[in-house]
C-alpha cells in the first residue's frame, strides 16, 4: 500500500502532543494500570483499556498502550507482528506502524544484537527499503538533507549497500517518500555517474502497480538522492523468516504479480537483475512491488557495492549466464531469479542453499534443482522451466510466466480487514461489560461524556486529588465489581482532599448508581447514597446538567416518583440540549412508560450524536426488543458486536432476542461464543440468560438446574427479577409472583420494566399481575 | 500572562530545541546553559559555606543542575525531553510579566494594560548573561512547579533535571521507557498549564 499522508498533514505528529492536559492525565492513569497488568502478566487486550475513548484521544491512547505492550513483549522476547495488530486496529495503520518503528529504534541501538528475536521482525515491517535491517538506529538526518527545501526528513529507514534510506515528507504536498542517499564513492567516476543517470532515468519511466515508483533523482553536492515511492509492507525475505514457506497458491500469486511488474519493465526495455525475496515487497493489500529497479541493474553492471553484500546475497537467485557475464543478463535472467524466488517461497530455501559461494554458483550452472515434493507436477514443470540453465529454454517473457502461474494462484484479495468498509458508526470499543443491566449501560455513556466534554469547573485541584479522580474514572469505565468498589474508595478520598470537586462528586453518585443498576449491591444500600451525592452536586452547581442527570437516574431507578424523575431529566436537557446521555437515558424513561416510538426516536438521536458509542447502539437494540421489533433488534446488537466483539452484554441481549424469535440454536451459539471468548468473568447474567432460554424452549430440567444456582446467589445479590422471569417462562406462576414481589420489596431498578418486558407476557392475563403495574403508577 | 505571539515564538523555540534543529537559538542556549550552571555552582558553594539549612529547598534545583553538569549528563542538550529549556522559558516569561506589571503600576492606568505586549525575543534574551536574580527566580520557579506534580511525576522530573537519560530513569523506576516519556510529556503540559494560570 502506498502510504498516503493524512489529509490534515499530521501523519507523523505524535498524537500525544495534541492532547489536552486533562486528557493526558487521564491517559496516564490508564497506561499506569495497563503497565501494572502487563507486569503481572494479567493485562487484558488493548481494546479493553481503550474503552470509551474516541477520536484523537483514542488514537493517542492506542499509541501509548501499544508502545508499552511492545516494549514489554520485546523484553520478554516474544514475537510481535504488525499484521496481528493491523487486523485488530485496521483504521490505525499509521499509529501501529509508528509504534513498530519506535520499537525497532529502541530495541536495536548501535552495537546491540540484531538477532534478538523481535528485532528483525519489527524491522522487517518498518524498514522496507533497508537491505541491512539491523542497521536501524536513531540518527539525525544527514547534514546534506537537513535543510532540503522540499523534503523534511522524518527518520532513517535503514542502510543498504548503496547508502542510507530515509523516510521523508514533502514539505508542501505532505506526501511521504523514501529518500535513498547514494554513497558518493559509488559514483566515484564520471562513467559510473553517467551510467547511473541513464539507469535511473529509465527506471523513472516505469509506472506499474507491481513496481515501486522512482519519482526523481537529484544531486546535492557530490551526493545523489533518489526519491521513491514510500511503500508500507514487508519484504518477502522477512515474511519467509517470520512465517516460513507460503501456501502454494499465495506463493504463485506473488510470483505472478512480480512477473507482471517485470513484463512492464521489459516492455520499456529494462531488466531488473536482482530479483530476490528481499526486493519484493508485500503490501498490506497483498500486492507485490518490485524494489530498486535501475539501481540493481546499475550495481550488477558496475560491480559496485559488493562490499556491502548486495551481490553476495544474490548468488542464490542468480541466473547462470548472469554469473558469468553480467552484461548478457536480460529479462530471462530475471525470470530465472524469479524462479529461484518462487522455489524459496514454496520450500523455504532457494534451489541450491548449501555450500560455498563458488559451489553454489556451480550448482546454478550445472545441477538440476531438487524436486519439491509437495508440488503438483504441472506446477513443478513451470518452475523447472523458469529455472532452465539455457535462457532460450526458459519462458521468453515474464507475461508467459504470469500466464502459466495463473491457474495455481490464489485469487487476489486484499486482506478482509483492509477492505472492510469503515463502519458507519466509528467504533468506540467497549470491552467486557461483565454484568450490565439494562439501564446501567447508560453509565458508560455518562462517564465517557465527562471524559470528552466536561471542562473542569474547579481549575486548580491538587495533583493528588486529580490523580485519584482520574484513576477512579478509569476504574468505573471497566464496569466490573471490584474496580467499581475501588473507584468509590478513591472518589471518597478525592472528596476528602477537595470537597468542592464537582466532577468527583457526580462520579461518586454515578458509581453508586452503577452498583445498584448492575445488581452488584442491594438497591437500598446504594441508591440513597447516589441521591445524596447528586443532591450535593446540584447544590454546589445548580447549572450542572450532569448533576441533574445523576439525580434523574437515581430517582428513575429507585424512587417511585415518575414526575420527579422527569423533572430532573428536563433540567438536564435545559442545561445541555445536546447531552447525548440525557437523550439516551430519557429514551429509557420513555420506553418504561410504554412510549416505544418516542423512545426509539430519542435513542436514535442519541446514537446519531454520540456517533461512536457502542453502548448506545446496543441500547437501540434493547429498545427495539422492548418494542417487539426483534429483527431490528438483532441487527442493532450485531452492529454493536461487530464494533466490539468482546461486548458481553450485547451478546446476551442478542441471545435473549433469539429466544423470543424461537431460535434456540442461535441463542445457544452466543452463549458458547461467550464462554469461548472468556466473557464469563461475572457469570450471573450468563446463567440467568441461559436459564431463561432453556425455560422458554421446553428444557425445564436444564433451566431448573441453573435456577438453583441463581437462587443460592440471590440471598446476597439482587437477582429476584431475573429469577421471576425464569419461573414465568417455566409456567410456574406462583413462584414467579413470589419472586416478582421480592423485586418490588428490594426496590430493584428493574421493576419499572414490568409494563414492557416481553418476558412477562405469559403472566399479563393473570389478575395477580395488575397490582404490580399499579404500584408503579402505570 | 504572555500574549499569544509570545507563546507562539516560545513554543516554536522549544519545538526547535526538541527537534534538535540547528537554529541560532540552539547555540545561544548552550552558551546560556553553561553560564547558568556556573552561576548555580557559585550559589551552591556559597550556601555550603554558610551551611544554612533553610535555603536547602530553594537550592535543590541548583543541586540538580550542578550534579547533572558535573557528571557531564547535559552534553546532549538536544535531548527532546530536557526540561531545563522549558523551565528557563517559563521563568523568563514570569520575569518579564513582573517587569510589565511594575511598569503598569507606575503608570497607574489601564491604558498600558491594553497596549499590545511585545513578544519575548528569545534569541535576544539568550544572548544576555543570566543574572543572579534570574537564577534565583529559576530555582524558586523550579520548586514551585515541582510542587504541582504528583509524586510519581515529581520523581521523574527531578531525575530529568539532574540530567538522567530516559532509559536510566526507566531502569531505576522499573517502568517502561514509554512511561517515562509519557510522564515527561505530562510534566511539560502541567507546567505550561500552571504557568498560564498564574
Amino acid at each position: 500500500m502506498v502510504e498516503a499522508s493524512r489529509p490534515d498533514g499530521k501523519a507523523f505528529s505524535d498524537p500525544r502532543e495534541e492532547l489536552s492536559l486533562d486528557a493526558a492525565r487521564r491517559q496516564d492513569v490508564i497506561c499506569e494500570q495497563f503497565e501494572q497488568d502487563l507486569r503481572g502478566s494479567s493485562a487484558a487486550a488493548i481494546e479493553h483499556y481503550l474503552n470509551g475513548t474516541a477520536g484523537l484521544e483514542r488514537t493517542a491512547l492506542l499509541r501509548e498502550l501499544l508502545a508499552l505492550e511492545l516494549e514489554y513483549r520485546a523484553a520478554r522476547h516474544e514475537q510481535v507482528r504488525l499484521d496481528d495488530y493491523l487486523t485488530r486496529f485496521p483504521e490505525n495503520r499509521e499509529v501501529l506502524r509508528l509504534a513498530f518503528v519506535e520499537l525497532a529504534a529502541k530495541s536495536a541501538p548501535p552495537g546491540s544484537d540484531p538477532t534478538a528475536c523481535f528485532t528483525p521482525i519489527a524491522n522487517s515491517k518498518t524498514s522496507l527499503h533497508s537491505i541491512n535491517s539491523s542497521a536501524i538506529a536513531i540518527e539525525s538526518s544527514p547534514s546534506i538533507l537537513a535543510d532540503h527545501p522540499e523534503y523534511r526528513i522524518l527518520r532513517r529507514l535503514g542502510v543498504g549497500g548503496m547508502g542510507a534510506v530515509y523516510l521523508a515528507e514533502h514539505r508542501i504536498m505532505q506526501r511521504l517518500v523514501a529518500l535513498k542517499v547514494i554513497r558518493p564513492e559509488i559514483l566515484a567516476n564520471d562513467e559510473a555517474q553517467s551510467r547511473f543517470d541513464r539507469e535511473i532515468k529509465a527506471a523513472g519511466r516505469l509506472h506499474h502497480s507491481n513496481i515501486v515508483t522512482a519519482y526523481h533523482a537529484e544531486r546535492v553536492g557530490a551526493t545523489l538522492i533518489l526519491v521513491m515511492e514510500y511503500v508500507e509492507g514487508i519484504d518477502l525475505a522477512h515474511r519467509l523468516a517470520e512465517c516460513g514457506p507460503l501456501p502454494i497458491p499465495q506463493a504463485c500469486e506473488f510470483a505472478r504479480q512480480a512477473a507482471l511488474g517485470l513484463q512492464h519493465a521489459h516492455e520499456s526495455g529494462l531488466a531488473h537483475r536482482d530479483i530476490k525475496p528481499q526486493n519484493l515487497i508485500l503490501t498490506g493489500e497483498n500486492q507485490i512491488k518490485i524494489l530498486d529497479f535501475g539501481l540493481a541493474h546499475f550495481v550488477s553492471e558496475t560491480g559496485q557495492a559488493t562490499q556491502a553484500g548486495t551481490i553476495l546475497g544474490s548468488v542464490d537467485y542468480m541466473a547462470p549466464e548472469q554469473a558469468s557475464d553480467a552484461h548478457s543478463a536480460g529479462i530471462r535472467a530475471d525470470i530465472y531469479s524469479l524462479g529461484c524466488t518462487l522455489y524459496e517461497l514454496i520450500s523455504g530455501h532457494p534451489p541450491f542453499p548449501s555450500g560455498s559461494l563458488l559451489e553454489r554458483l556451480k550448482s546454478h550452472a550445472a545441477e538440476s534443482p531438487p524436486r519439491i515434493e509437495s508440488l503438483p507436477i504441472e506446477l513443478w514443470s513451470i518452475l523447472k522451466r523458469m529455472l532452465e540453465k539455457d535462457p532460450a529454454r526458459r519462458y521468453q517473457e515474464p507475461r508467459d510466466v504470469a500466464e502459466a502461474l495463473k491457474p495455481f494462484c490464489q485469487t487476489v484479495e486484499g486482506s478482509a480487514e483492509a477492505k472492510r468498509p469503515a463502519p458507519k458508526l466509528v467504533g468506540r470499543r467497549v470491552k467486557r461489560h461483565r454484568r450490565a443491566s439494562l439501564i446501567g449501560l447508560f453509565l458508560v455513556v455518562l462517564v465517557t461524556a465527562w471524559w470528552l466534554f466536561w471542562k473542569p469547573l474547579v481549575p486548580d485541584v491538587s495533583p493528588n486529588a486529580q490523580r485519584l479522580y482520574d484513576q477512579a474514572v478509569f476504574q468505573l469505565s471497566l464496569r466490573r465489581v471490584e474496580p467499581t468498589k475501588n473507584a468509590i474508595k478513591r472518589l471518597q478520598e478525592t472528596l476528602e482532599i477537595a470537597p468542592n470537586y464537582l466532577k468527583a462528586r457526580i462520579a461518586l453518585a454515578n458509581a453508586y448508581n452503577l452498583q445498584g443498576d448492575y445488581g452488584w449491591e442491594m438497591p437500598d444500600e446504594v441508591f440513597p447514597k447516589a441521591m445524596a451525592n447528586a443532591l450535593k452536586a446540584i447544590e454546589a452547581d445548580p447549572r450542572s446538567s450532569d448533576a441533574h442527570l445523576a439525580m434523574a437516574f437515581a430517582i428513575n431507578a429507585y424512587d417511585d416518583d415518575w414526575r420527579k424523575a422527569e423533572a430532573e431529566y428536563q433540567k438536564a436537557f435545559d442545561l445541555d440540549q445536546k447531552s447525548v446521555d440525557a437523550h439516551h437515558w430519557y429514551a429509557w424513561f420513555l420506553v418504561q412508560q410504554g412510549h416505544r416510538d418516542l423512545a426509539e426516536e430519542e435513542i436514535k438521536r442519541a446514537a446519531e450524536w454520540g456517533a461512536s458509542q457502542v453502548v448506545v447502539i446496543a441500547n437501540v437494540g434493547r429498545i427495539q426488543y422492548f418494542a417487539g421489533s426483534y429483527d431490528d433488534a438483532v441487527a442493532s446488537f450485531e452492529q454493536a458486536i461487530s464494533l466490539d466483539p468482546g461486548f458481553a452484554k450485547a451478546r446476551l441481549d442478542l441471545a435473549t432476542t433469539y429466544v423470543e424469535l424461537g431460535k434456540l440454536g442461535e441463542a445457544l451459539d452466543q452463549f458458547k461464543l461467550m464462554r469461548d471468548q472468556g466473557l464469563t468473568e461475572d457469570n450471573r447474567d450468563l446463567i440467568a440468560a441461559r436459564a431463561y432460554a432453556f425455560a422458554r424452549c421446553g428444557k425445564p430440567r436444564e433451566a431448573r438446574e441453573l435456577l438453583t444456582q441463581l437462587e443460592a446467589l440471590a440471598t446476597a445479590k439482587p437477582l429476584a427479577y431475573d429469577i421471576a422471569t425464569i419461573y414465568a417462562a417455566l409456567g410456574d406462576k406462583d413462584t414467579a409472583f413470589k419472586w416478582l414481589e421480592k423485586t418490588f420489596v428490594q426496590h430493584s431498578p428493574w421493576r419499572v420494566f414490568v409494563k414492557i418486558d416481553p418476558r412477562w407476557n405469559g403472566l399479563r392475563g393473570d389478575e395477580r399481575f395488575k397490582p404490580f403495574l399499579r404500584r408503579e403508577g402505570f | 500572562m504572555a500574549n499569544s505571539s509570545a507563546d507562539a515564538s516560545i513554543t516554536q523555540w522549544i519545538a526547535d530545541l526538541k527537534d534538535g534543529r540547528e537554529t541560532a537559538a540552539q547555540g545561544l542556549w548552550e552558551l546560556y546553559f553553561d553560564r547558568l550552571v556556573g552561576l548555580a555552582r557559585t550559589k551552591l558553594a556559597a550556601a555550603t559555606r554558610r551551611s544554612a539549612d533553610e535555603e536547602d529547598v530553594a537550592l535543590s534545583a541548583f543541586k540538580s543542575l550542578c550534579l547533572g553538569a558535573a557528571k557531564g549528563r547535559f552534553r546532549e542538550l538536544r535531548d527532546r525531553d530536557n526540561l531545563w529549556p522549558l523551565l528557563v522559558v517559563l521563568t523568563v516569561r514570569k520575569a518579564q510579566d513582573l517587569v510589565k506589571h511594575e511598569r503598569r503600576q507606575k503608570r497607574g492606568g489601564n491604558l498600558a494594560a491594553s497596549a499590545p505586549q511585545p513578544a519575548i525575543d528569545i534569541e535576544n534574551f539568550l544572548s544576555r548573561e543570566p543574572t543572579p536574580e534570574l537564577s534565583a527566580m529559576l530555582a524558586e520557579n523550579c520548586e514551585r512547579l515541582l510542587e504541582k506534580l504528583d509524586p510519581a511525576q515529581r520523581q521523574i522530573a527531578q531525575m530529568k533535571l539532574e540530567g538522567h537519560a530516559n532509559a536510566e530513569i526507566a531502569t531505576q523506576l522499573a517502568c517502561g521507557l514509554r512511561t517515562v516519556e509519557r510522564r515527561l510529556d505530562l510534566i511539560r503540559k502541567s507546567w505550561d498549564h500552571f504557568d498560564q494560570q498564574v
